[in-house]
């Protein structure tokens, strides 16, 4: 049934084998799914040709960059076709003179900046998985990271993209210009679908100069709540922060046990950094040292050292390893781990947060973009145990329910997929309709990564099979 | 399939979140390209065959063949999951269950047979002295493969005035847990008796490896020696010899990743080298050689588009002369060099001797 498929990319990157096919089964994310066959596109043209061979048959194709996604959103939850696309792995072209480049889509987030960096520019967002990411995946979740508080998330560097479409045309999507008022930005549409809509082949992006330097800081609060106000504070005083992070008092208390660093067991610590030239760095830092005071910060660390600066950081870079390691019998499963909320709701929200994990005998940490918002939460459990996982899901549900409430919404920055596709339903019901026949419209057959986002099943704990072996 | 070793390691497995931050760097990887051949596939793998979600085959036999255990992904991983010790388990639960590839297991026979992974016939050691400070345990690579390195590394140690002496070394077995073989203990055995009757009270290596292993392994740990390996030792001696040639230097995944040997090595280099520059991966992220893990001897072009890979880099650079101090990257470099490339590949230690010799200044 497949032979056509391997025609088209050719032997070697062509594979049914079942151990290629577990191993795509997965990403970053909770489910595993088998797919039929795993396609390494080398170019536009293949991609096309896959397309039209699949929208033909009506084969499922989940286009796939690195797979370090959480929510399921690159797992073949109808089996079919993964479509890897790292191989697609080209720069362009990079133009500073027109502060853009164009690349495809399996260029790594690093390698481009590695690559804009001999210019003196570079690509803002910085996920966390930035070392392996690919930049057909961010744009996919309009994926952002730590400085999207100052620069903005993938969607606002996103000028133009090639796509091709389900039944496989080739679309130009948006210009290689800063700024377009013609007509509808279609680009900023496949911002965030998710693979749902096309498959993306070149995408158009803008450029940022470097800043000349950085300098960090790092304040600590006895009380939670006194964080979350000086947060809110530093954004409303119109300072404006490169990165702007907080611990809770149980990430705080991992690190210690784990790496045994010595950081005083207060309800939080808020990590903040500034980027610029050296008189706006010195100005600003100045600034939010003097906000963190006025919130009773007993003590403020600033450097522009870089070894103390890197020394400043690894509380923060400590945060995911310490939690995973918090307690023997438990490991972290990747649940509401990204909601955000308007910047002033922080505090209650984290508060409410560590009352729902108690209230459901689990352990919920959080830390993460506090100048967003946004609140990336490690779920602790054991994740072989059914109990465990009803007491997971009841937490998570609580928890989407308490961000709707404060007005936030279900995903900042990793995307909906499965995981949190009941809430996202809920949060964006009266869009819903609206998405789906615009889904309809560019994919009538359905073969783009289906059954996720809007279409995704009600229940993401049986939406597919979970990658844990569950015991009752 | 039966895992009773892979069992002690479940907690790795479901703390790893499969987030593939290992794919960065892992020499394998970059060469394939498919995501099977990363470290974030080992570990899917791993717990598939843990829980019986999958069987054994040939194709996963590769997958967890192919890797050259450097370490590399562990560097990486967010979650610091223990990568290596749930790769060794799985091979070690692959071979106790039959399945494995027959390189390895005529190593474990050539072991046996003869004391050295090559199966040769063993070759006479100069006593150098009776009574010394160190004794000085070579390795099977350097010994059969890299017998002119071997020369001139004792040439140097003489030259230097170091008291050392030699034994009759047998095959220390550090390879064995990493292909998931038993060590043959009469070996062991024999070189903890050979290494008391020479008196000395601190035992050199020249291979990262066999440093490792005497330094690390349970089987050795009552052995009651100082383990000093010769960039530790070479590091504390005064070098008057200079260089006016451009020298980068190789992590050794032995050395570096798994022994946290990386500043010993440049000091030295630097002492004779003042035009010594650093390859673009270096210390915990130098790319691996490709030689380590078993690779070398099942998937040999694979090993090979590693080193030229890495010897890439080092071109990259201009450099003259690629130093390194572990004889297996030596040896895979050398024969991953191209006759056109102008670029010298020696051993520390056997470049210091060539430079103190009066050579290729």
């Amino acid at each position: 049934m497949f032979e056509e498929l391997k025609d088209i990319v050719g032997g070697e990157n062509f594979s049914d084998s079942l151990t290629e096919r577990y191993i795509y089964s997965s990403d970053a994310s909770i489910y595993q799914s088998l797919p039929s066959v795993i396609l390494r596109p080398g170019n536009t043209e293949e991609v096309q040709e896959i397309l039209r061979y699949a929208n033909k048959e009506k084969i499922p194709v989940t286009p796939r960059g690195a797979g370090t996604g959480e929510v399921g959103g690159a797992v073949p939850i109808d089996g079919g076709i993964v479509l890897d696309l790292k191989r697609m792995n080209k720069i362009k072209e990079i133009r500073i003179g027109d502060l853009l480049c164009r690349v495809e889509p399996g260029v790594v987030n690093d390698e481009l900046n590695k690559e804009l960096k001999k210019f003196g520019f570079f690509f803002p967002p910085t996920p966390g998985s930035g070392k392996v990411c690919t930049i057909g995946g961010m744009i996919a979740n309009n994926a952002s990271g730590m400085r999207a508080v100052k620069y903005g998330a993938t969607r606002d560097f996103v000028l133009g993209l090639k796509v091709v479409l389900p039944q496989g045309e080739l679309v130009s999507l948006g210009t290689q210009t800063i700024i377009h008022s013609s007509g509808y930005q279609l680009e900023r549409l496949m911002v965030g679908s998710e693979g749902t809509l096309g498959v993306i082949v070149e995408a158009t992006l803008r450029l940022k100069p470097l800043p000349e330097k950085r300098a960090v800081g790092r304040a600590m609060f006895y009380k939670l709540e006194e964080a979350g106000k000086a947060i809110s504070a530093i954004v409303a005083r119109g300072l404006t922060p490169s990165a702007l992070e907080f611990l809770d008092e149980i990430v705080i208390k991992s690190i210690n046990a784990a790496f045994h660093s010595g950081l005083p067991e207060i309800e939080a610590i808020v990590l903040f950094e500034c980027d610029g030239n050296k008189v706006s760095i010195d100005d600003e830092m100045d600034k939010i040292k003097k906000v963190c005071q006025e919130f009773n910060s007993f003590r403020i660390d600033i450097s522009n050292d870089p070894k103390e600066m890197e020394k400043i950081w690894e509380a923060r870079n400590a945060a995911f390893p310490a939690t995973s390691r918090y307690q023997e019998d438990l490991a972290r499963v990747t649940l509401a781990e990204d909601v955000t909320v308007p910047i002033s709701k922080l505090s209650e929200l984290i508060v409410n947060f560590h009352r729902i994990a108690s209230e459901n005998g689990i352990i919920i940490c959080t830390y993460g973009h506090a100048g967003e918002g946004l609140i990336h939460t490690s779920f602790l459990i054991d994740p072989e145990s059914s109990q465990q996982w009803e007491r997971a899901k009841k937490a998570v549900a609580e928890a989407f329910a308490l961000t709707q409430s404060l007005r936030g919404t279900t995903s900042g920055e990793h995307g909906i997929g499965i995981t949190k596709a009941p809430y996202f339903k809920k949060e964006r019901s009266e869009s819903l309709e609206m998405m789906r026949k615009i889904k309809k419209a560019l994919d009538p057959h359905n073969i783009l990564n289906p059954h996720k986002l809007m279409d995704a099943p009600d229940d993401f704990f049986t939406a597919t099979q979970l990658r844990y072996a569950i015991k009752e | 399939m039966e895992t009773k070793n892979l069992k002690k390691w479940k907690k790795e497995m479901l703390v790893c979140i499969r987030c593939a931050y290992c794919l960065e760097n892992c020499p394998v990887y970059n060469q394939i390209g498919w995501e099977s051949a990363g470290a974030r596939a080992r570990m899917i793998l791993s717990y598939g065959l843990l829980t019986k979600d999958i069987e054994c085959s040939d194709s996963i036999l590769e997958k967890f063949f192919q890797c050259t255990t450097c370490g590399q992904c562990e560097v990486n991983c967010p979650a610091k999951v223990k990568i290596l010790e749930v790769v060794k388990a799985s091979r070690k639960d692959l071979v106790e269950n039959g399945h494995y590839f027959p390189p390895h297991q005529l190593m474990q026979e050539a072991v046996k047979k003869s004391g050295n992974v090559y199966g040769e016939e063993k070759k006479e050691k100069e006593i150098i002295q009776k009574s010394a400070e160190y004794a000085l345990f070579v390795g099977c690579v350097g010994t059969y493969r890299e017998e002119e390195s071997v020369n001139r590394t004792i040439k140097l140690l003489k030259k230097l005035g170091v008291s050392f002496t030699r034994f009759d070394e047998l095959c220390c077995g550090g390879v064995f847990p990493d292909l998931g073989f038993e060590n043959y203990q009469e070996n062991v055995q024999h070189n903890k008796e050979e290494i008391k009757k020479t008196g000395a009270k601190k035992l050199l290596t020249i291979c990262p490896m066999c440093y490792k292993t005497f330094k690390n392994n349970p089987e050795y740990s009552d052995l009651g020696l100082e383990v000093v390996h010769i960039t530790q030792l070479l590091n504390k001696l005064n070098i008057q010899v200079k260089t006016e040639e451009i020298v980068t230097y190789h992590d050794p995944c032995d050395l570096g990743r798994h022994s946290g040997i990386y500043e010993e090595p440049r000091e030295i280099i630097k002492k004779f080298a003042p035009h010594f520059v650093e390859m673009e991966k270096n210390r915990e992220n130098a790319r691996c050689c490709g030689a380590g893990g078993g690779v070398r001897g099942s998937f040999t072009r694979l090993s090979i588009d590693m080193a030229k890979d890495r010897l890439k880099e080092a071109l990259d650079k201009k450099a003259d002369v690629l130093l390194t101090e572990c004889f297996s990257c030596l040896h895979n470099f050398k024969n991953a060099k191209k006759r056109k490339q102008n670029i010298k590949i020696y051993n520390i230690s056997e470049y210091l001797s060539i430079l103190m010799e009066g050579g290729e200044k």
